[in-house]
């Protein structure tokens, strides 16, 4: 027998604090200089809200986002690309509720001339209408595409469910059929002059910047940029709804996807660290109380998991997984079970948990783009550079008793949104609950 | 771009092949065991077998419960998992510094004394979970059926019925296979593959490389070696003839086409050369599929790949989505144009330069994890006994000529060698 090693503590550790500057223009610039990272990532975040999306052009600012790097006015249509990818680099976006971040991607060697290229296609991207064309096509079919996955249905109703149908992220950040379709070259462009601007924008870079002044070249590239002044960003979380039952009809699928949903909370609300150590206790980690049982003792799912998804203000909670059709009722019902919280989280749960979550972060941030991603949550939540660090020590003083009254608080199985997506003509009863088609989005 | 990453090979006692990459920036060490043992290496009526085992590894052992080797390692903030391939089954932690040995110590647990701890009733569940992850994967997704029909498409042939060749099927298997698995088959499948003489173990991040031979050593010495490791091998097919063809029609949301080829073997120096012309014909915006197919309103999206495999023979695929209206059968003719075209003339000078700085920038990125690191140390020594080739294949593709990628398209890749996957969307 080889007897079991002890476990040597882990050293305190801090999330990286970045060097902070500015350019010529105000915007804020953070440099987190990473030793050994030789792909470094650059990432623009402007607070772009989609709330403020003309309501029948919702996707215009993922369009935008997306057609960027479509040709600038110095390099137009496909020379832009070439230009880019010839130096190794690659630009990636993406729209989300409150913030749109512009990403590229390049060796460190090669950064000081993607710079340039960066910010041609933020300032002076070509925008043509044919692009747009293009764009909007594979947006839609982008759209028919997640129509045609179970997970990705159960997950966008889940949402729509959960948040008033006047709040924008109860829609698709990207637009639906309709709005997306109706999108032109001049809504594109004319999105792209109001609302791109360096107020209030922020720019993060990760990796190894040993040798490099990444801030000249950022001031060279981005310092000249101009554009229009920003109202500050409002603070009132998204309004819910009461709970509500859908059952999809998604003929000929082999398992029933299964979400439950309720309203969640912020990074900002006091009881996030306990409720993010009670979400892992529950469904978070393997032999968390749900895949234990779910997965590990009946064999229903290869997985089940419960997440909280976090906006800048407001947030949701969900438990999701795929079983097979014909175990749909009791695995629903082995769940409710399970999320009811019979008997409280036991210290020993609590303090598993806390440790997964808080000795895994140093794991967790090893690589430029990880730590950008990082970066980009503080900036566009408005947080303290040192969030990471002192949510960490938070966690750390989460109790048993402290994680189960959070918990209670936010999830009553009985008021849950549920959201049940599979071929219903399977199924031997669908709950007492009408079954819906796919919808359009 | 010049980066070097410092690397040992070591073997232990037993004849365990050691990787160690010491790199201390963060406070946590990434571990990769890499068995040389696959889906390739399924007996008939036996498909999936080798991915069921690979689950049944987290049965437990003689001291350790069902389930507590990912709890337990996540338990100390680390991460555990495993996946199953053609040519290997690995398994990985990633763990702060301080519970290094406790990995190890798991790992040699059940190396020592698995079969202690599966059960019927462990059999029985895992075989209902991989049940679930086939269903979830693969069928209840659209094109989900891609992957099987391409092997098939590519493979199918070079086998008979009593004897398929060995990447005819995929890892997941078949869920007539899966239940037909027993307890006895778990048992003579532990004893004929998983043996230290059969297994790499890379090591980066906190450690040296005494400190990790003496870890492994005090954790794995008393295990027998086992017969020693055969090196993934099998015979370099010919190309694929008669335009071999398969239509589906599927509730898919797009009509769209696969063209596939046998192709070199990942071991194979040629792999690596004909990556590049992958790249100018499909990675990013510039790439000609997408000026040809996607900025031509033909296609949604075009893409290349090589599935890696290992023995003997390899499989490029070619892969394309109509935009609606398109008729799969002009999207075919479209694609084979620009292919037979880039065949004929290779790159240019400057699409060769474009898709070695792309070539460099994934290649850097892939190792920028510590986790990443150690898969590709250990595949790189699991398939060539070569860990620095995670540094010199780039080097190597960097000597590499435009005039060298055309000759491989040339010789291999002749749309005549094609086979085609045709997807209709239900009426």
């Amino acid at each position: 027998m080889r007897p079991r090693p002890p476990i040597h503590p882990t050293p305190e550790w801090h999330f990286p604090l970045p060097q902070v500057a500015a350019l010529s223009n105000g915007a804020p610039v953070w440099l987190y200089d990473l030793p050994g990272q030789v792909i470094v990532t650059a990432s623009l975040l402007q607070p772009i809200a989609l709330a403020g999306e003309p309501k029948d052009r919702e996707g215009v600012a993922t369009l935008t986002a997306r057609a960027l790097d479509e040709g600038t006015i110095a390099h137009p249509g496909p020379a832009f690309a070439d230009a880019l990818e010839s130096l190794g680099a690659s630009y990636s976006a993406a729209a989300g509720f409150t913030t749109t971040e512009c990403v590229i991607d390049a060796p460190a060697d090669n950064l000081a001339m993607a710079f340039p290229l960066f910010a041609e296609a933020v300032l002076t991207p070509h925008l043509a209408d044919e692009d747009i064309a293009r764009l909007r096509a594979n947006r839609v079919a982008e759209i028919h595409q997640n129509r045609a996955v179970g997970s990705h249905v159960a997950g966008s109703q889940v949402r729509r469910s959960l948040f008033a149908p006047q709040e924008r992220v109860s829609r698709p950040a990207g637009g639906d059929l309709t709005t997306v379709q109706a999108i032109s070259g001049d809504d594109v462009r004319a999105f792209h002059q109001a609302t791109y601007s360096p107020d209030r924008s922020t720019l993060i870079v990760a990796g190894d910047l040993s040798g490099l002044d990444v801030l000249a070249a950022a001031d060279q590239a981005f310092g000249g940029w101009r554009g229009p002044a920003r109202a500050p960003r409002g603070d009132t979380p998204p309004a819910t709804t009461a709970p509500s039952s859908h059952v999809i009809d998604r003929p000929g699928a082999v398992q029933a996807d299964i979400r439950f949903g309720w309203p969640g909370l912020d990074r900002l609300d006091p009881r996030w660290p306990a409720l993010r150590v009670a979400i892992c206790a529950m469904g978070g980690s393997f032999l968390s109380r749900l895949n234990r049982v779910i997965r590990e003792e009946k064999g229903y799912t290869y997985g089940i998991s419960m997440s909280a998804h976090l906006f800048r203000r407001g947030g949701y909670i969900t438990v999701s997984c795929s079983v097979r059709t014909d175990v749909a009722h009791p695995a629903l019902e082995a769940i409710r079970e399970l999320l009811t919280l019979k008997d409280p989280f036991t210290d020993e749960e609590i303090a598993e948990a806390i440790a997964y979550l808080t000795q895994s972060a140093p794991l967790s941030y090893g690589t430029a783009d990880a730590v950008v991603a990082q970066a980009g949550v503080i900036a566009s939540g408005g947080l303290d550079l040192d969030y990471i660090t002192g949510h960490l020590a938070r966690m750390r003083q989460v109790t048993a008793e402290r994680a189960s009254e959070v918990y209670r608080e936010l999830i009553d199985p009985d008021q849950s949104t549920l959201v049940v997506v599979a071929d219903t003509s399977q199924l031997p009863d669908t709950w007492g609950i009408a079954p819906e088609a796919i919808p359009q989005t | 771009m010049q980066h070097r990453y410092q690397l040992h090979r070591l073997t232990t006692s037993n004849g365990i092949r050691l990787v160690v990459n010491p790199d201390p920036a963060i406070p946590a060490v990434a571990v990769n065991l890499w068995y040389g043992v696959g889906s390739a290496d399924e007996r008939p009526g036996r498909t999936g077998f080798a991915h069921l085992f690979e689950h049944l590894m987290f049965s437990g052992s003689a001291q350790v419960a069902s389930g507590e080797h990912l709890a337990a390692i996540q338990a100390v903030g680390g991460s555990a998992n495993a996946t199953t391939s053609f040519d290997r089954t690995n398994y990985f932690e990633m763990v702060p510094t301080g519970a290094l040995e406790f990995a190890l110590w798991l790992e040699a647990e059940r190396l020592s004394s698995l079969l202690e701890a599966v059960t019927e009733r462990n059999l029985d569940t895992q075989r209902d979970v991989v049940t679930e992850e086939k269903r979830q994967r693969y069928d209840n997704v659209p094109y989900g059926d891609a992957f099987a029909s391409l092997l098939e498409l590519g493979f199918g042939q070079a086998g008979s019925p009593d004897s398929p060749h060995p990447y005819a099927h995929m890892p997941i298997g078949s869920l007539d296979d899966l239940a037909a698995a027993s307890l006895a088959d778990v048992h003579a499948f532990f004893r004929r593959h998983y043996r230290p003489a059969n297994l790499v173990l890379s090591l980066a991040g906190e450690i040296t490389a005494d400190d990790a031979l003496d870890l492994v050593e005090r954790h794995f010495s008393d295990l027998p070696a086992g017969e020693p490791a055969i090196p993934p091998q099998g015979p370099v097919l010919d190309p694929l003839t008669d335009l071999p063809r398969l239509t589906l029609t599927a509730d898919v949301p797009q009509d769209a086409v696969y063209c596939c080829w046998r192709a070199p073997a990942a071991t194979d120096p040629a792999s690596d050369t004909i990556s590049l012309g992958l790249r100018v014909l499909a990675d990013g915006l510039s790439a000609r599929l997408h000026q040809d197919l996607v900025r031509t309103d033909l296609a949604d999206s075009a893409e290349t790949f090589d599935l890696g495999l290992a023995r003997g023979t390899s499989l490029v695929v070619a892969s394309a989505t109509c935009v609606d209206g398109v008729e799969p059968e002009r999207l075919e003719a479209a694609l084979m144009e620009t292919w037979e075209r880039f065949r004929t003339e290779g790159p240019s000078e400057a699409e060769h330069r474009r898709a070695l700085a792309q070539a460099t920038r994934d290649h850097w990125s892939a190792l920028a994890a510590l986790d990443d690191r150690v898969d590709a140390l250990s595949e790189a020594t699991g398939l060539l006994d070569d860990p620095d080739r995670i540094m010199t294949q780039i080097d190597r593709l960097r000597a590499t000529t435009p005039e060298e990628v055309a000759g491989l398209f040339a010789d291999r890749l002749s749309p005549d060698h094609r086979a085609t996957l045709t997807y209709r969307r239900l009426p």
